[in-house]
């Protein structure tokens, strides 16, 4: 449904460099990483908001330059912030929006105006973040779209809408025809619904993995200072030291049970663990 | 296509207060010119009002990143471009024919400027028209949008300047020959302004494909 291959972007401070993954129809891939790490860039390669320097990308099995008109009326985007003309209302923004899919529902639209509680007739500037969130959403998700990608969607919403957004995407993926693409700081979201993990640092692809794999590869071992010699130290990904003892993040984590036995403790990792484990070294 | 079209022309007349802006625009500015020449006046709000139709999309687009938005949307970006060519056209003609009603409303109650529009100058402003549209056009569609801004209304009031206010024997008509006797050969002048906003446009799709948005 998704896929990247070495796409490349080269900036004057930042590089996007030999990106790879792929989505496969009726699974959400959480795309996690840093602020600048590359996310929104790749997204916006995506969509051809920005020019890549090389690689392919396709959607559908379709290059997404050749086809990018095919390609977008079958992808609901829904942005990391607002992109709406806030003189407009609510109305007069889908009213400019809706007549460029060839799939728009309009019962689908009021369905989720009414579901979200927003108001046709509000003026877009009027609305709070989370409601223009919400409007983004019911404009992504109007126009029976494939696939969704998702920059950021969950930003700056509180808990109990940021529980009922995932809801909504879990209910979407059912019908396994259908793919979420889905980049986030909060990994604890992805926790809960995602099928695949993409995690980018410094414009690189750290893994591209399931998430089950991804959280039994990795462990976080903790034990007392004196354990740590040079050898050992090379075997962590991140590694916190205090007084009393040490915390890090492996690949690895049967080798230390091997070696340390009970004089460690070994934990399963979370998202966030692998990331800001990974990011901090 | 003529979704871009309707857009541009739905911002334009989306508020209260941008409806009642482009209403009193033209009266407005007849209380505040001070033109030697009285019959400068028609070109000067003729092309006022069709660049501010034209512009104001683009103000939008600048202010609230939205271009982004309709990049997302299904729509070949040569499209866009082609719209925003349309829709100068298009606005061309509603200034034409508002200013028109006007000038004819006040030549009723007797406020009028005593000058009627007749094939001069409409003729001399589809010249300064196309001119504009097709330099300012591609700078709107590939620089960054304020940047975009600034530069179009350098670009406007130099143009204006050369082709309205100029006294003498530089004013319009004696351009517009150098073209062709454009008076005399209209098919010849349509030719040249058809093939400058042409060529303008081709620009700008080649710029506005190759530009990144962020």
């Amino acid at each position: 449904m998704l896929e990247v291959k070495n796409l490349t972007k080269d900036f004057k401070k930042f590089k996007l460099d030999n990106v790879s993954f792929k989505l496969e129809p009726g699974y959400i891939m959480g795309f996690i990483g840093p602020n600048g790490a590359g996310k929104s860039t790749t997204i916006k390669l995506i969509m051809n908001l920005l020019k890549k320097d090389s690689g392919e990308i396709k959607v559908f099995g379709m290059d997404h330059i050749k086809y990018e008109k095919e390609i977008k009326d079958r992808i609901g985007f829904v942005y990391d912030e607002s992109y709406f003309y806030e003189d407009l209302s609510i109305k007069q923004m889908k009213d400019i929006i809706a007549p460029f899919y060839t799939k728009w529902d309009d019962h689908k639209f009021n369905y989720y105006m009414k579901e979200f509680n927003l108001d046709p007739s509000q003026k877009i500037k009027k609305l709070s973040k989370g409601m223009k969130m919400k409007f983004s959403l019911a404009i992504g998700l109007s126009h029976n779209a494939d696939l969704i990608i998702m920059d950021e969607p969950t930003s700056g919403l509180d808990p109990v809408f940021r529980r009922e957004i995932l809801d909504i995407l879990y209910d979407i993926i059912q019908d396994e025809e259908k793919a979420i693409f889905f980049s986030t700081h909060i990994t604890t979201d992805l926790e809960k619904i995602a099928d695949y993990i993409t995690f980018i640092n410094d414009g690189k692809i750290v893994f591209s993995n399931p998430k089950d794999e991804v959280l039994e590869t990795y462990g976080i071992v903790k034990g007392t200072t004196s354990l740590l010699d040079r050898d050992t130290r090379k075997e962590f990904l991140g590694l916190r030291e205090t007084k009393v003892g040490f915390e890090g993040l492996t690949e690895n984590p049967d080798k230390f049970r091997r070696k340390y036995g009970n004089e460690v403790i070994i934990e399963k990792p979370s998202l966030e663990d692998i990331m800001v484990y990974s990011v901090r070294g | 296509m003529i979704s871009l079209i309707k857009r541009d022309l739905k911002l334009n007349f989306a508020t209260k207060a941008s409806v009642i802006f482009l209403i009193i625009f033209l009266p407005f500015l007849m209380l505040i010119m001070e033109i030697n020449d009285i019959e400068r006046i028609y070109p000067f709000m003729i092309l006022s009002y069709g660049y501010i139709l034209t512009s104001m999309p683009f103000r939008y687009d600048a202010r609230e990143k939205a271009d982004l938005l309709i990049q997302s949307l299904p729509i070949k970006k040569r499209d866009v471009v082609i719209s925003k060519y349309i829709s100068a056209l298009i606005n061309y003609l509603i200034a034409l024919s508002y200013t028109w009603f006007v000038l004819s409303i006040l030549d009723l109650i007797k406020l009028g400027i005593g000058v009627n529009l007749n094939l001069t100058i409409i003729k001399e402003t589809v010249f300064v028209f196309i001119l504009v549209s097709s330099i300012s056009l591609p700078a709107y569609l590939r620089l960054p949008p304020k940047l975009a801004g600034v530069v179009n209304v350098i670009i406007f009031v130099i143009i204006l300047n050369i082709f309205v206010f100029m006294p003498g024997d530089k004013d319009i008509t004696n351009i517009i020959n150098i073209f062709g006797e454009f008076s005399n050969n209209g098919f010849f002048a349509i030719a040249i302004l058809g093939i400058i906003y042409l060529l303008s446009m081709g620009i700008s799709i080649f710029l506005y494909e190759t530009r990144d948005l962020y």
